[in-house]
């Protein structure tokens, strides 16, 4: 479109005017991370891109990379209910349970608000999230059947070691486990 | 880290300067006549909680409690005359005893991670009821840790293979020369022991002698090796005898952990007639030991199928009897330090 800069062509290519997008995601994860979606937003549309072409994850031959994106438009009748609905989004998407489970499937990511075509401007500053594992993750199970975490009513901790012989190593048991075992052996505990 | 109010869970939190510290303090108890007639736990009371059997580390513990003036008379040796047999969570459990104004507790456990969740109970609790810290000390949880087993261990190693005057340093000058021998994949203490021993003395030669069904994963050995460990895999009984024959200090034999190879199913069965016996220390064996050398077990001994026949147990480098008076005095200074404190 005319008069528009780069950046705000890109974003009229979303093809969502209001709601949240969830871009640069590691490549094969976005289908995994909209199944989560479902359970934080319940049934609301949700599109998902996989294998986008990605300049961000431009390969040394110069060729792009590829990324997943997701987009939740908001879904409205009038003005007020769509100022409603973009707020109730923006709170359900910066959940920190939420958060670590996206962060959990694609550590890379940017999650930010659309409003009106763009992103949303808050304070002066463009609203935009990134997903981080914390230091401790309360939403995956230990890999250890004999771990006391999965026999009682335990709260799940999982120490993220960032850089230690495992990614992840269980406060209780000691086990050490990593990202791939989250996908393997289906530790990633979802939504109730 | 100041030990006292501490949780004693797992041999990984403990720094070498933190074992220096229990063994000068476990030393005391030993050697100095003042610690052994002063009541130094007057007024304590522990609860021993144990959830599996246990002989040894139950009675020493009680035994650690009692000779020095405390009181050891909560707890149970078997949950099925408890509210566990009802279902009680081990939280509830924890949360019962704590009421009741234990000092400290002990526990075993059959679920891996429990001491360290009893722990954190522990902890929310006193913290919520604005009371002083109750530490919980590890007599085993699962397959997972034992770290009061471990700190006795190092400290028959130190006490045989060193002097006091130079703790954490053999009288041979060298490294230590560590042969692990029977269940070398499930055996628990066995673990903490190779663990601590490396911490304290720096293990240069690991040597793992079992059957193939029983040896060590390529996880455990790749652990090792990146603690600085040269590890062998021996699986030769000539080996094994050649090893304890001038090859190593210290020789540290583990039950076969039968329960875990189905005893009773026909392929169990099957499978320990070929385990059992495969490596074996008997009499007649060891002619010409190393100087000091030991020879360690943290017992029961399986008498059907021992992994060390009985008729060696006057040998000289038979310490497993050290063993285990030694562990009174261990879980003396361990109480002692989580208790009062190392100022």
């Amino acid at each position: 479109m005319t008069g528009k800069k780069p950046r705000e062509q890109e974003l009229v290519t979303y093809f969502i005017r209001d709601g949240i997008v969830i871009d640069h995601l590691l490549p094969g994860t976005a289908t995994v991370i909209a199944d989560i979606l479902k359970g934080a937003f319940g049934e609301v549309p949700i599109n998902i891109s996989e294998y986008i072409g990605s300049r961000k994850r431009a390969g040394e031959d110069g060729k792009p990379g590829r990324k997943g994106r997701i987009t939740l438009p908001v879904e409205y009748s009038d003005v007020g209910e769509c100022e409603q609905k973009l707020g109730e989004y923006t709170g359900r998407i910066a959940d920190p349970e939420l958060l670590t489970r996206i962060a959990l499937i694609s550590p890379d990511n940017t999650i930010s608000v659309i409003k009106g075509g763009e992103v949303l401007v808050e304070d002066g500053s463009k609203h935009k999230l990134h997903a981080r594992i914390p230091e401790e993750v309360g939403v995956v199970r230990c890999p250890n059947d004999s771990c006391i975490s999965n026999s009682e009513k335990v709260p799940i901790r999982a120490v993220y070691t960032q850089g230690g012989e495992h990614e992840f190593r269980c406060h209780y048991c000691e086990t050490g486990f990593d990202f791939s075992d989250l996908r393997d052996k289906k530790l990633l505990t979802y939504l109730d | 880290m100041a030990f006292k109010g501490r949780h004693i869970i797992s041999t990984r939190d403990l720094s070498r300067e933190d074992y220096m510290v229990i063994l000068r303090e476990a030393k005391r108890f030993k050697y100095d006549v003042d610690s052994r007639i002063r009541k130094n736990f007057h007024g304590q009371s522990a609860a021993l909680l144990f959830y599996e059997p246990s002989t040894r580390t139950h009675s020493t513990f009680t035994e650690a409690v009692r000779r020095y003036g405390g009181r050891a008379d909560h707890g149970f040796t078997s949950s099925g005359s408890t509210s566990v047999a009802k279902g009680e969570s081990l939280e509830d459990t924890i949360i019962h005893y704590l009421g009741l104004g234990v000092d400290v507790i002990v526990m075993r456990h059959p679920m891996d991670g429990s001491a360290r969740w009893a722990a954190d109970v522990s902890d929310q609790y006193t913290e919520r009821r604005k009371k002083k810290r109750v530490p919980v000390i590890n007599g085993g949880d699962g397959k997972n840790q034992h770290p009061t087993q471990a700190i006795g261990d190092i400290f028959t190693i130190q006490d045989e293979l060193s002097e006091w005057e130079k703790i954490g340093e053999l009288k041979t000058g060298r490294k230590l020369d560590f042969l692990a021998f029977g269940d070398i994949k499930y055996g628990r203490a066995m673990k903490s022991a190779i663990e601590a021993a490396h911490q304290m003395f720096v293990i240069d030669n690991l040597y793992l002698a079992s059957h193939p069904h029983v040896g060590a994963s390529g996880e455990m050995i790749a652990d090792y090796r990146k603690a600085g460990m040269n590890v062998h895999v021996v699986q030769k009984p000539a080996d094994f005898q050649e090893l304890l024959n001038g090859n190593v200090d210290v020789a540290y034999g583990s039950r076969i952990q039968e329960e875990r190879q189905g005893k009773g199913t026909p392929d169990g069965d099957s499978m320990l007639q070929r385990i059992h016996g495969f490596i074996k220390l008997e009499k007649g064996m060891i002619e010409t030991p190393r100087e000091h050398m030991i020879v360690m077990h943290p017992q029961p001994f399986n008498q059907h199928n021992p992994i060390i026949t009985r008729d060696v147990k006057a040998e000289p480098w038979a310490a497993w009897e050290q063993q285990a008076e030694n562990h009174v005095f261990t879980r003396a200074g361990v109480l002692e330090l989580v208790l009062f404190g190392d100022g």
